[in-house]
């Protein structure tokens, strides 16, 4: 029936839109039925006309159809069985353009007259407010003229009304009117249909299908409550009123609103309530229920002192004045916990105006001063440094204001600036006051223009005294008075430079401390980590650079001279000692590097012709050394450090100079020129050729391979390389892995030129991937008979090449890939095959990332893991023997923990009791990676319902065995099974794990007895959770 | 009694001791190598008086929004391990303090739920702190009406209250 009528319906539209059909004569058609005795026909007549009206195109619709129209329906609206479809005609109507003022008048006046709001249902009660929406937002002027009349009608037709949808209209209504129409009589009317409401406790039924959240009704109350002053009188009272007896979110709610009103209802009023009102912040703020309560009564408070002192004046007589006060007498024990409240207090007193802030400080300083120098108020010093701190901190973070009403920060202060650096800095000598002290004294610094020159190098004096690294007192102190130089160098990087930096590079030795001196080690260890903290500006770093690698150099010539004094004694002790200080030394340049790269400096690139030959002529000069025993620098760890610094610096040069560059490092590394690289500091050699990838170069030669894989790793893909041939450079490398590294160092070093190289010109090395890839695997991974070792090690390789393959969505990967599948059922290797699944997929981590100018493509981890996972699976269910069951079991549980949880997520009903059984694979690392998952998936219990709690039972007996420390354990793992066991009860309904409450604690017990610390704390924190979970 | 909610309305507060009071392990030769595992480094060690301490600072006083620790209910010094026994001492903030009992209990709950059942706990408070202070201690230390306190429903809800801050372990960035 209805697609009949809506059939019809469409064809009289479109005859009306071609012009067959005129309004007038469907009327004139109609003309029985809207006159019809049966009112039901009646009612269906004039409901057609609405609803042609609704959809019929504007443009057929002259002004005298309006007109008839509109009178039409303001006869119909008189009959109560017509009224309905007439408002729905009439909505369409107030849209129209062709509508007069005059029509609009009519309309308004037939429905005051006509329509009865309380007798509608809302769907036309929401009609009535959509047509005076239209109405006054086109007509307004028109039924502003209309004065009383209108007025007293809308109070009528919005009183009463409580459903949302209308509310949002009235009250943006409201505004409106309040705002535009004279409504001096009828003030008292509309505050009773505004406020009414307040506060709203309106909640969104679910599936709410108008999507009001009370968010939004809140703010359309809002905007009609603060549209005028006139509802100041009356307002003011009812919010007092309900600030005394609410709590909770409606307290909150009533602190808001009073903040946005106060502004509109002005001074006058404010100032007859203002007592009022702060007798009730004044409990929130002195006795907070929660934080959130009380920041919004500050908020409030600062409200009603900006409109209270709008007008800049230095006449604070009345709330001001008294506030202040009032913190003041708090203040009068400033070690007490309501002290801190009145700090937060004066903090935002002073972000309300200049003469109030002026007027604080002139009352807390000298107060807070007074007390620091009275000699029985000595044991409260640090609590009264830690107010004067709080009201720095205020002053500090206050916006600089507008124009009316301009701050000028270092002025506030300006007054007191000698008592308070007095204060700060027999703060900083003195026990307990140091750290409230160096916070004060960061505030201070952080004040533009407020300190001059000679200030500031006190403050550096005074801080320089806690940076004595021989003692480990103040350790916890250290970063404290680090930040206060830190914040000095960025104003005035001289002054740290001359007077800080001098000091800690005096205290650095010139060579190791002796290998088991703790005290000494850690000292220097302290001065380094102060370096690494300070030296971020340019001229710092400058120095730090200059400073720390002629320390290096005396750090190899030490050891040489020990070497050469008595060449017959064991001095590997002095050399580990040194060796581990200069990695000290590399490894904060290298941190500070970071930091600058990180903020954008540009002096990074310099160093390029500075630290990077340097460094280079270290390494090699130690590599060439007959004697590499006597080199500091010969030590891996050391080099490794050194590739560190750089990679960094490779990495932000340009194009061209990295070419420039990369011509002298592939000149050193294979025809043995190093004058290039090192910058002229070494001669080509005349003795021992350096020449690292030759067979049979000395161990530390071939360790140098890191510098070299270190440059390359961060040359951009379009860096022109003096290569002869590509695949042949990746075919050499390969073979260099395979036969000539030795240690860590070197393999990783040759794995990551491979990738690195392969992954950015993969398009020159179509030979290596056709042919030579292939033989790897032919050749040395999948014969039998070569030895274990070396099928890992080639299978370590393959990991790489499939890794730099397949970010760039090459299509050589899949055949990768694939080949390793096969490997999963070979028992010799099918082990490590399962890591290197994990491996392939945690590409980000290491080099093959944008940060290295790697081809990346989007979604590749997404694409590897949906075409791996379900060949796992697969290969569980199909597979008989349990090894090899584990086998992929192990694979997964590598895949899983190294791709994001959200990758998987939809999977997880079927992984899951893989995984668990997971919890029971002889591999430590791998139980713990299982772990750490179900963490991950515990803690989004809410994504995938019931996932857990289905298994729960199994898992938690499965973590409870896990927890328990022995051999088969590690401290990740039991740390992991503890944090999954509780986040168990933060994610689980209580019915579900109660049972096995009992259980929990009593195994946790035992747990409680750890040999490591970290395990004890964890398994407390469990317990805890435990204990805590209730029904 | 003036203000019967009340029994001490503006304490004093302490400036909380440092994060820890645990010298740095060993310094490492290699510390600064960021790429070490820290964790499975670590040494054994023994349950000491900065672990019990570390785990009693962070509970939060029944009366006001602040730790035990800044209000100096209890200090590192009054914590102290012998053998099996662990003795705590704490200090009510007022003599009259009503609560006296109630921190104790908090105190010893969590205890009792985070040490090894192999220790036998000691509780006491500081002498002259508090009127009545041998039947606060009294009460604590007996270990039959110590389970009875805990079976009550209301009292534990507020010992809850109490520990729920506990595991913050003096540090006070969230």
């Amino acid at each position: 029936m209805a697609t009949h009528r809506e059939n019809e319906l469409a064809d009289i539209i479109s005859g009306i839109a071609s012009g067959e059909v005129t309004l007038l004569n469907l009327i004139k058609s109609l003309g029985e039925y809207l006159t019809a005795t049966e009112e039901d026909i009646r009612a269906k007549g004039v409901g057609l006309l609405s609803d042609v009206l609704s959809r019929c195109p504007r443009e057929k619709v002259t002004r005298q159809h309006v007109n008839v129209l509109v009178a039409f329906y303001i006869a119909k609206l008189e009959d109560t069985d017509t009224v309905i479809p007439s408002l729905r005609g009439l909505l369409p109507l107030a849209s129209f353009p062709q509508l007069g003022a005059a029509d609009a008048v009519t309309i308004v006046k037939a429905i005051f007259a006509h329509v009865t709001m309380k007798a509608h249902v809302v769907s036309t009660r929401h009609i009535v407010f959509k047509i005076f929406d239209l109405l006054l937002s086109r007509y307004c002027q028109a039924l502003k003229e209309m004065g009383d009349e209108f007025l007293s009608g809308y109070v009528k037709v919005a009183e009463g009304e409580k459903d949302p949808r209308n509310l949002l209209l009235s009250f943006a209504m409201i505004r409106v009117i309040a705002i535009e129409f004279d409504i001096g009589t009828h003030v008292d009317n509309l505050y009773d249909i505004t406020f009414c409401y307040f506060p709203i406790t309106f909640k969104p039924p679910p599936n709410d299908p108008y999507g009001i959240s009370t968010e939004q009704l809140q703010q359309a109350l809002l905007s009609a409550m603060t549209s005028t002053p006139l509802f100041g009188p009356v307002a003011l009272p009812l919010f007092i009123e309900k600030l005394s007896s609410s709590a909770g979110h409606i307290k909150r709610d009533t602190l808001r609103t009073l903040e946005a009103c106060l502004p509109v209802y002005g001074p006058a009023i404010a100032l007859r309530h203002a007592s009022q009102l702060w007798e009730v912040f004044k409990i929130e703020v002195f006795i907070p229920a929660d934080q959130e309560t009380e920041a919004c009564a500050l908020k409030a408070t600062q409200s009603l002192l900006r409109t209270l002192y709008a007008e800049a004046t230095d006449d604070l007589d009345g709330p001001a004045t008294e506030i202040c006060h009032e913190c003041l007498k708090v203040l009068r024990e400033p070690e007490k916990n309501q002290a801190q409240h009145a700090i937060k207090v004066l903090g935002a007193c002073i972000a309300t105006t200049p003469a109030i802030a002026r007027f604080a400080l002139s009352q807390a300083i000298p107060h807070l001063i007074d007390l620091f120098q009275k000699p029985d108020e000595i044991s409260y010093r640090a609590p009264i440094l830690a107010c004067i701190t709080g009201i720095l901190m205020a002053v500090r973070d206050v916006s600089s204001g507008d124009d009316a009403q301009k701050y000028a920060k270092e002025a506030l202060l300006n007054p007191y600036k000698e008592q308070l650096m007095g204060a700060l800095s027999a703060g900083v000598k003195s026990g307990s006051c140091r750290r409230p002290a160096l916070e004060g004294m960061l505030q201070l610094v952080q004040i533009p223009s407020l300190l001059t020159s000679e200030e500031l190098s006190r403050v550096v004096n005074d801080v320089n005294e806690l940076l004595d690294p021989s003692s480990d007192d103040i350790d916890d102190l250290r970063p404290n008075a680090l930040g206060v130089l830190l914040a000095v160098s960025k104003v005035m990087p001289k002054l740290v430079e001359e007077m800080t930096l001098p000091l800690l590079f005096a205290a650095l030795p010139d060579h190791a401390p002796p290998i088991d001196s703790d005290a000494e080690i850690a000292q220097y260890q302290r001065i380094l980590s102060s370096l690494s903290t300070l030296c971020v500006q340019p001229a710092l770093f400058d120095t730090l650079v200059i400073r720390l690698s002629t320390k290096l150099d005396l750090i190899c010539s030490h050891v040489r001279r020990v070497h050469a004094e008595t060449p017959s004694g064991n001095h590997g002790a002095v050399r580990e000692a040194n060796a581990a200080y200069a990695h000290s030394i590399l490894t904060v340049l290298d941190q500070v590097l970071k930091k600058k790269i990180e903020l954008g400096h540009v002096d990074v690139q310099k160093h390029v012709e500075r630290l990077v030959p340097q460094l280079y002529a270290l390494f090699i000069q130690a590599a060439l050394s007959a004697q590499s025993n006597a080199e500091v620098a010969a030590e891996p760890r050391t080099v490794s450090a050194a590739a560190g610094i750089i990679s960094s610096i490779i990495r932000t040069l340009s194009r061209e100079g990295q070419e420039k560059f990369a011509s002298t490092l592939f000149a050193a590394y294979y025809s043995g020129n190093v004058a290039g690289i090192t910058d002229g500091r070494l001669k080509p050699s005349d003795g021992i050729p350096f020449s690292p990838f030759a067979g049979g170069s000395p161990s530390s030669q071939k360790n140098l391979i890191a510098l070299f894989s270190a440059a390359v790793i961060g040359l951009r893909k379009e860096t022109k390389l003096q290569l002869a041939d590509a695949s042949d450079t990746l075919t050499a490398l390969l073979q260099w892995y395979l036969n000539d590294a030795e240690n860590d160092l070197q393999a990783e070093a040759a794995l990551h030129t491979i990738a690195t190289l392969l992954n950015k010109h993969v398009e020159e090395a179509d030979t290596f991937v056709s042919t030579h890839r292939v033989a790897l695997w032919n050749d040395v991974v999948l014969p039998k008979h070569v030895s274990g070792d070396r099928r890992r090690k080639a299978i370590r390789a393959w990991v790489w090449v499939t890794k730099a393959l397949l970010v760039r969505h090459h299509p050589g990967a899949q055949h990768c890939v694939d080949s390793l599948f096969t490997l999963l059922e070979d028992e010799d290797v099918n082990w490590d095959v399962a890591k290197a699944v994990g491996g392939i997929s945690s590409i980000g981590e290491d080099i093959l990332n944008k940060k290295n100018y790697a081809v990346v493509r989007i979604l590749y981890a997404q694409r590897f893991l949906s075409s791996t996972l379900p060949r796992i699976l697969e290969g569980y269910r199909l597979s008989k023997e349990p090894r090899q069951q584990i086998a992929y079991l192990a694979a997964l549980t590598s895949l899983i923990k190294s791709v994001p949880k959200s990758m998987y997520s939809q999977d997880l009903p079927t992984l899951m009791p893989l995984l668990l059984r997971g919890l029971d694979l002889p591999d430590v690392e791998m139980r713990a990676n299982v772990v750490e998952t179900l963490i991950s998936i515990s803690t989004d219990e809410t994504k995938e319902p019931g996932l857990i709690s289905e298994h729960a039972s199994t898992i938690v007996t499965a973590l409870l065995k896990n927890c328990l420390p022995n051999d088969m354990s590690s401290t990740r793992l039991r740390v992991a099974a503890l944090r999954c066991l509780g986040a168990l009860p933060h994610n689980i309904r209580y019915d579900i794990l109660h049972s096995l409450k009992p259980v929990v604690i009593r195994q946790l017990a035992r747990v409680l007895d750890d040999p490591k610390r970290a395990v004890r704390k964890e398994a407390v924190d469990t317990r805890s959770s435990w204990y805590m979970f209730h029904g | 009694m003036e203000q019967p909610q009340s029994f001490n309305a503006n304490p004093r507060l302490f400036t909380p001791a440092s994060d820890s009071y645990r010298k740095k392990q060993k310094s490492r030769l290699w510390a600064l190598d960021d790429h070490s595992d820290e964790s499975d480094d670590e040494e054994d060690t023994v349950i000491d008086e900065q672990e019990i301490f570390d785990l009693l600072r962070s509970i939060t006083d029944p009366e006001h929004p602040r730790t035990l620790e800044e209000l100096n209910v209890i200090s590192r010094k009054q914590v102290r391990v012998r053998g099996n026994i662990v003795d705590v001492e704490f200090t009510p903030t007022n003599p009259g303090c009503g609560m006296a009992h109630v921190i104790g209990l908090a105190i010893v709950v969590r205890l009792i739920r985070s040490l090894p059942p192999r220790f036998k706990l000691n509780i006491s408070l500081t002498q002259g702190s508090h009127q009545s202070a041998a039947q606060v201690m009294k009460q604590l230390n007996d270990k039959e009406r110590v389970s009875a306190a805990m079976e009550v429903d209301a009292l534990m809800e507020s010992i809850n209250t109490c520990l729920a801050t506990a595991g913050r372990r003096g540090s006070y960035s969230e």
